[in-house]
C-alpha cells in the first residue's frame, strides 16, 4: 500500500498521459482562443495609442482658447482636419485609424513630435493622395502606389492614393488638409501636447476649462481608458465562458475515466482495512497521480498554446494588420483547467470511500479479460474454464 | 497450534446453537444461511462480535472475557480475512500483491512470496499482472496474500465465488494443502457446500437445519 504512486505512473503511464494530454490540448484551446478574443481589443488600444502622445480636442474651439487656459504651461497645438479609415479587425468587426489633414509645417511638427519616419518625396501629398501607416496597409492588402477605396461604418465610400507609408509607434495617416476637409464626415481637431505638463495634468485642466462646454469633446488618457475598459468587455466575457465550457467537457471526461478508479480506489480501501493500514496512501495515490498529469498536462498545454499562437501571430496575424500580445490571464485560465483530472477523482473518490466493506468483498470482481488473457497466454492452467456467472 | 472453539454459539435473529472445536491444520467451511447471518457469524468467530449467548475461545481464552480493545488487538494479530473479491490491483505484479500486507518489504520476503505461489501452482509470479491470471490463479493469489504475514486463522468470506465446480475444487485442495504446512486454521463460509468436495478431507458445517457435521472428524465437534 506504500509507495504505490511510482509504480502506478510507470505502469499506469498511458492512462497518465492521455489524461495530461487531453488537459493539455483544453489548456491550449482556451490560450490559443482567449489570444484570439485578445486580439481585437489590442489592436484598438494600438491604433489608439496616439492617446499616450497628445490630447485631442475637436469642436467648436481655437487654439487661442486652449493657449489662454493653459498659461504657464509650454503647449503646443496643431490645428488639424481629421477623418477616420476603418482599421478591419477579426469577426468582421473594425476599428479606425485617424488621417490628419495637416499643412506642411504641422506635419512636419507631428512628425518630428512622434519620431516617425516618412518613407514619401513630400512631407504632405498630393490631392487624394494619403500617408499610411505599414498596419493599415498589411490590413487592407494594399501598397504604395495602390488605389483604393475607404468604406466603413463612419465613412462614406472615399478614393484615395497611398503615396508614402509613416513608419511609426503612433499610427496615424496623414493627407493635404484640402484631402480631408472635402470629405463628407471630417472634423476640426487640436492636437495638444505640453513639454512640461504630463498628458494626464494637461487633461485635466483642459476637463477643468471646457467641461461645462457641450461643443467641447477633450480625447486624452482618461477616455481612452475608458474606452478601453468596453473593449476589453467581451474579452472578459468570453474568456471565462470558453473557460467554464473547457472545464466542464474536461470534468464530464475525467469522470467518466475516474469511474474505472472508483473501484480501484474501493479495492485499496478494503485492503487498508482488512490489513489494518493507513487509509490515506490509497487516496492520495489517484489524487496526486491526478493533479501530476493535470499540472503537467495544463504546463504542456500553455506551451503548446503559446507556440500556436506565435505560429498564428506570425504566419497569420501580423499580415492582417492585426497586433496581438500573449495575454496572461488567458494563460492563468488555461492553467485552471489543471485542476480538473483531481476535481473528477474527488468526485469519485466519496462514493469509494463509502462502500461497505463486506458487501465489497461479496462481489466478484471483473474478471472476463483475465479468463481470456490467461487462456491464451498460460497453457499452464490447463482444463480450467474461464468464470461463468459472474456477478458484480 | 491454535484452537478455536464454539460453545453454544447463539447468534442474533438465529435460534440455533452451534458448537465446535476447530484445530490449526483444518480446513471448516460453513455454509447456508442467510448472507447476513454468514456474515455475521465470521465476525463472531473472529471475535469483531459477540455471540448472544455461549462463547468463542482461541486458545482457551474467551472473547467474552477480553475487553474489546483486546479483542481487537487478538484479531488483528491471529486473524486474517479473505473474500470472493480477490481485491488484486491490477497495476501491481502477481508478488507484489502478495506483498500489500508486509510493512517492511525486504528481498528475503519477496523471495518467499515468489516460492509460495510458485509452490501453489502459479507461474513467473513476479512477471505477471493479475489481468494475465486465470480466474484461479487470481484467487490463489489473494490466498497467498492472505497468508503472507502467517496469522492463526484464516477467516474466508465465500472465497470461491465466481469460480466453477472444477476451480472451487482446485482452490480448496490448494486450501488444504496449505493449511497443515503454515498451521494455519481456515474457516470459510460459503452461500452452499461446494458439490467437488467428496474426495477432499473438509469439514464442512450447515448454518441451518443439522447441527452436526457433515463428514468426519466428529472428535473435533460437539
Amino acid at each position: 500500500m506504500k509507495h504505490t504512486i511510482g509504480a502506478y505512473i510507470t505502469r499506469r503511464g498511458g492512462k497518465v498521459l492521455l489524461t495530461a494530454v487531453f488537459t493539455g490540448f483544453a489548456a491550449a484551446v482556451v490560450f490559443v482562443f482567449g489570444f484570439l478574443f485578445a486580439a481585437n481589443p489590442t489592436t484598438q488600444q494600438f491604433l489608439d495609442a496616439r492617446s499616450q502622445k497628445w490630447v485631442e480636442v475637436a469642436g467648436r474651439i481655437s487654439a487661442q482658447q486652449i493657449g489662454e487656459t493653459v498659461l504657464e504651461a509650454d503647449v503646443e497645438i496643431i490645428p488639424a482636419t481629421v477623418s477616420y479609415l476603418a482599421h478591419p479587425l477579426l469577426g468582421g468587426r473594425s476599428a479606425l485609424l485617424p488621417v490628419y489633414g495637416l499643412d506642411e509645417k504641422h506635419a512636419q511638427s507631428l512628425l518630428q513630435y512622434t519620431g516617425s519616419t516618412l518613407r514619401a518625396e513630400r512631407v504632405v501629398p498630393g490631392v487624394e493622395g494619403v500617408y499610411l501607416p505599414a498596419v493599415y496597409l498589411d490590413a487592407v492588402g494594399i501598397s504604395v502606389g495602390s488605389e483604393f477605396t475607404s468604406s466603413g461604418a463612419y465613412q462614406q465610400p472615399s478614393r484615395f492614393t497611398v503615396e508614402g507609408i509613416i513608419e511609426s509607434e503612433i499610427p496615424f495617416g496623414l493627407a493635404a488638409p484640402d484631402t480631408i476637409a472635402n470629405l463628407p464626415i471630417q472634423e476640426q481637431v487640436l492636437i495638444v501636447y505640453s513639454s512640461s505638463l504630463t498628458l494626464e495634468e494637461l487633461e485635466a485642466s483642459l476637463l477643468a476649462a471646457f467641461q461645462e462646454d457641450d461643443n467641447v469633446r477633450i480625447l486624452g488618457p482618461s477616455h481612452y481608458a475608458q474606452l478601453n475598459q468596453e473593449r476589453w468587455r467581451e474579452y472578459r466575457l468570453l474568456l471565462p465562458l470558453v473557460l467554464v465550457a473547457g472545464l466542464v467537457a474536461l470534468a464530464v471526461g475525467f469522470r467518466l475515466s475516474a469511474l474505472e478508479q472508483r473501484t480501484q480506489i474501493a479495492t485499496e480501501q478494503a485492503l487498508a482495512q482488512l490489513y489494518f493500514h493507513s487509509r490515506w496512501p490509497s487516496l492520495l495515490r489517484p489524487l496526486v497521480v491526478a493533479a501530476i498529469s493535470g499540472v503537467s498536462g495544463g504546463l504542456g498545454g500553455l506551451l503548446v498554446g503559446g507556440g500556436a499562437a506565435l505560429g498564428l501571430e506570425g504566419l497569420w496575424l501580423s499580415s492582417q494588420g492585426i497586433v496581438s500580445t500573449l495575454p496572461w490571464s488567458a494563460a492563468l485560465a488555461g492553467l485552471c483547467l489543471a485542476v480538473a483530472p483531481a476535481a473528477a477523482v474527488l468526485s469519485v473518490w466519496m462514493q469509494a470511500t463509502k462502500i461497505d466493506l463486506f458487501t465489497f468483498l461479496g462481489q466478484v470482481q471483473q474478471i472476463k479479460k483475465a479468463g481470456t488473457a490467461a487462456k491464451s497466454t498460460h497453457p499452464s492452467s490447463p482444463g480450467v474454464p474461464p468464470a461463468t456467472g459472474l456477478r458484480l | 497450534m491454535a484452537t478455536l472453539e464454539l460453545s453454544q454459539v447463539t447468534i442474533a435473529g438465529c435460534n440455533r446453537q452451534y458448537g465446535a472445536k476447530l484445530q490449526s491444520g483444518q480446513v471448516v467451511i460453513f455454509h447456508g444461511g442467510t448472507p447476513a447471518l454468514r456474515r455475521l457469524f465470521l465476525e463472531v468467530v473472529g471475535g469483531q462480535a459477540l455471540p448472544e449467548r455461549g462463547f468463542v475461545s482461541l486458545d482457551d481464552k474467551s472473547f467474552a472475557d477480553m475487553k474489546p480493545e483486546a479483542r481487537r488487538k487478538l484479531s488483528r494479530s491471529q486473524f486474517r480475512y479473505m473474500a470472493g473479491n480477490d481485491l488484486l490491483l491490477e497495476y501491481l505484479t502477481a508478488v507484489e500483491n502478495c506483498l500489500v500486507p508486509e510493512p517492511n518489504v525486504t528481498g528475503i520476503s519477496i523471495e518467499r512470496t515468489k516460492i509460495l505461489l510458485r509452490n501453489l501452482g502459479i507461474s513467473s509470479p513476479d512477471l505477471r499482472f493479475p489481468n494475465q491470471l486465470s480466474p484461479l490463479e487470481r484467487k490463489l493469489v489473494n490466498l497467498a496474500r492472505a497468508v503472507r504475514l502467517d496469522p492463526q486463522v484464516l477467516l474466508a468470506y465465500e472465497p470461491s465465488l465466481g469460480l466453477n465446480d472444477q476451480e472451487v475444487s482446485a482452490f480448496y485442495t490448494a486450501m488444504q494443502n496449505l493449511a497443515p504446512t503454515r498451521n494455519l486454521l481456515v474457516v470459510a463460509v460459503e452461500d452452499a457446500a461446494p458439490q467437488c468436495l467428496k474426495p477432499l478431507d473438509i469439514v464442512t458445517f450447515s448454518l441451518e437445519g443439522s447441527e452436526q457435521p457433515e463428514p468426519a472428524e466428529k472428535e473435533d465437534l460437539l
